[in-house]
């Protein structure tokens, strides 16, 4: 037991530096995305100062020493408030995907294998995909109105049929193998054979597709935030932080130049990251 | 062909059904008394009831349902909650504003996109191809409110070029298509790139060279056109997709249209013409696709009509 572990190891590894050597983009956006990852996880660690504390004497420093991004119009540190920007933007984009993903898969796996069940199922999936993500998402925030809840509640739903798709597809394709067949022989109940047949065989894409639309989901946070309808300050979050700094934009362009290259460098390292483990899951896009 | 394209355009008459009846029920789960948000909070009963009488908020929900289909098959979106004006005339006065921008943004976007998708797939693995690939996803992962927030503070701000608000001159245009067009461009490019180096592989292509014809020809006469196809595709959904992209471009701009009418209705909670405008929308981007769908089956021998 403990050869194959020492032998597990730098497999693992070995198969990192494989990746790193043929997608050396991918790997700068992978460093990206724990970085912001690890930032976001220990907040209160790395923060040098409250986010909400104000200071009305140091409203709108430019960086500096002692503040290192320079301070917003109420004097309250900028890179404290990044930090726990990245915490809420993460948080939110990552629990309304996982949402999406959970909700999204059983739909796609259920449509796949009950065949009545195919039609209302995609057709309703796809009359959803049809609209840009910010439709769906302002018309589920003009039902249930703005906060944190509402708006992982919107992102979620506009996932839903992206990951419904993927499952769909994917399950079509497994359930014709010769073992779901010798699985149905032995009198396996369907929830089992989706549970421990189906849905294990499906799951890669579903990971790729996941890392691709965190981005996506980041970037609808933000834009949401900024049109007043995600999060409400004093909450610190990247695309509110704009909003809030656009009144402010000619005494203290940092305002407006910071929250915005850390959701640009965020979305750059999960698309960059995200398209590299496409690319090395599917073999045909090599050459591309 | 032309069954096809009849089939076609039947098909959206279910969605566009769909969709209505979609957004009539979800807002009815809204919380609150439509009628008092239009009376306003200090009517009285006897007001809000008349209201309520007049907007047909004391029927069942099922008869609303049909008067309200029945509405919207003559065009009527309704009333406006808080200033009274009928939803389709604020509709006609935004949305040619916002066609215009989206159009003059494709345009842009599949020009630039399909020139520079087209240098990075000739110079592959090149410096430049690597250095557009990096242009590219920058492109597609900068958040445009900050791009449009950037664009105000340089050009308007700090060298007042160029006005920050406003529809009423070409200068007007400039920051805005620039804003709308950065993401598609990048996605353009990308699509135009992969698909070129699939089509320049082929076996016509290598004949093509094989006997003899200029790079020049060979790449205008017989790998565009091919590798074009499925660009086209990509351009439609995109001018589809900055209708929506319109709604934070028209807000940071103060564009006089159907996005920033959106967003406001939204804040200000009124509900027919946020009703009104999702359905304008989802009718245009259901064309949208109609037509990308169609315009594609004529360009590719390949789609089969049946």
């Amino acid at each position: 037991m403990s050869a194959k572990r020492v032998n597990k190891t730098p497999a693992a590894i070995l198969e990192i530096i494989n990746f790193a050597k043929s997608f050396p983009l991918a790997t700068i956006g992978g460093i990206i995305v724990l970085a912001f990852v690890l930032v976001a996880v220990f907040a209160p660690y790395v923060a040098p100062q409250d986010p909400n504390k104000m200071n009305l004497e140091n409203a709108l420093e430019s960086p500096g020493p002692e503040f290192l991004l320079g301070t917003d119009y109420s004097g309250r540190d900028m890179l404290s408030r990044l930090i726990y920007g990245a915490r809420v933007s993460l948080f939110i984009s990552l629990t309304s995907v996982i949402l999406g993903v959970v909700v999204g898969v059983v739909l796609g796996v259920v449509a796949a294998w009950f065949r009545h069940l195919q039609t209302p199922i995609m057709r309703l999936m796809d009359i959803m995909l049809s609209f840009p993500s910010i439709i769906v998402a302002l018309t589920i925030i003009a039902i249930l109105g703005s906060g944190i809840q509402n708006l992982i509640i919107a992102i979620a739903v506009y996932n839903i049929p992206v990951f419904a798709r993927i499952a769909y597809g994917q399950t079509l394709s497994v359930k014709n193998f010769t073992y779901i067949e010798a699985v149905i022989t032995l009198g396996a109940r369907d929830g089992r054979i989706l549970l421990r047949h189906i849905l294990p065989n499906i799951i890669a894409p579903v990971i790729v597709q996941f890392t691709l639309v965190i981005p996506r989901a980041i970037m609808l946070t933000a834009g949401l935030s900024f049109l007043g309808l995600g999060v409400m300050p004093p909450t610190a979050e990247w695309g509110n932080m704009l909003q809030n700094s656009l009144r402010w934009a000619s005494q203290g362009p940092h305002l407006v130049i910071f929250p915005g290259l850390a959701l640009l460098l965020v979305v750059f390292g999960f698309n960059t990251f995200g398209d590299g483990l496409r690319v090395s899951l599917d073999p045909r896009m090599r050459n591309r | 062909m032309r069954q096809y394209i009849i089939r076609r355009l039947l098909q959206v008459l279910p969605i566009v059904f769909l969709v209505a009846t979609t957004v009539f029920f979800l807002f009815k789960l809204i919380p609150g008394d439509p009628a008092t948000v239009f009376a306003g909070e200090q009517a009285s009963p006897a007001t809000i009831a008349r209201v309520r009488e007049r907007l047909g908020l004391d029927q069942p929900v099922i008869v609303q349902y049909w008067r309200y289909l029945q509405r919207l098959v003559k065009g009527d979106l309704g009333t406006s909650f808080i200033n009274g004006m009928e939803v389709i005339d604020l509709v006609k006065a935004r949305f040619p504003n916002t066609i215009r921008l989206a159009f003059i943004s494709t345009i842009l976007s599949a020009f630039f996109g399909v020139s520079i998708g087209m240098i990075s797939a000739l110079k592959r693995e090149t410096i430049v191809d690597y250095l557009l690939t990096v242009v590219a996803l920058l492109g597609i992962s900068i958040p445009i409110f900050w791009l449009g927030l950037m664009l105000i503070y340089v050009l308007s701000v700090q060298l007042s070029i160029l006005p920050i608000a406003g529809a009423s001159s070409w200068k007007n245009y400039i920051m805005p298509v620039c804003t709308l067009s950065a993401v598609s461009v990048a996605s353009i490019l990308r699509i135009t790139r992969s698909s070129i180096l699939e089509v320049i592989s082929e076996d016509f292509v290598r004949l093509a060279r094989a006997k003899g014809l200029k790079e020049t020809r060979v790449v205008f006469r017989h790998v565009l056109p091919n590798a074009l196809i499925p660009v086209v595709t990509v351009v439609g959904l995109q001018f589809g997709y900055m209708l929506g992209g319109s709604i934070i471009t028209e807000t940071i701009f103060s564009w006089p249209g159907m996005g920033r009418m959106l967003v406001v209705a939204v804040n200000q909670r009124d509900v027919m013409v946020v009703q009104g405008v999702l359905i304008v929308f989802a009718t245009s981007f259901v064309l949208v696709n109609l037509i990308v769908d169609i315009v594609y089956a004529l360009i590719d021998p390949k789609i089969s009509y049946s």
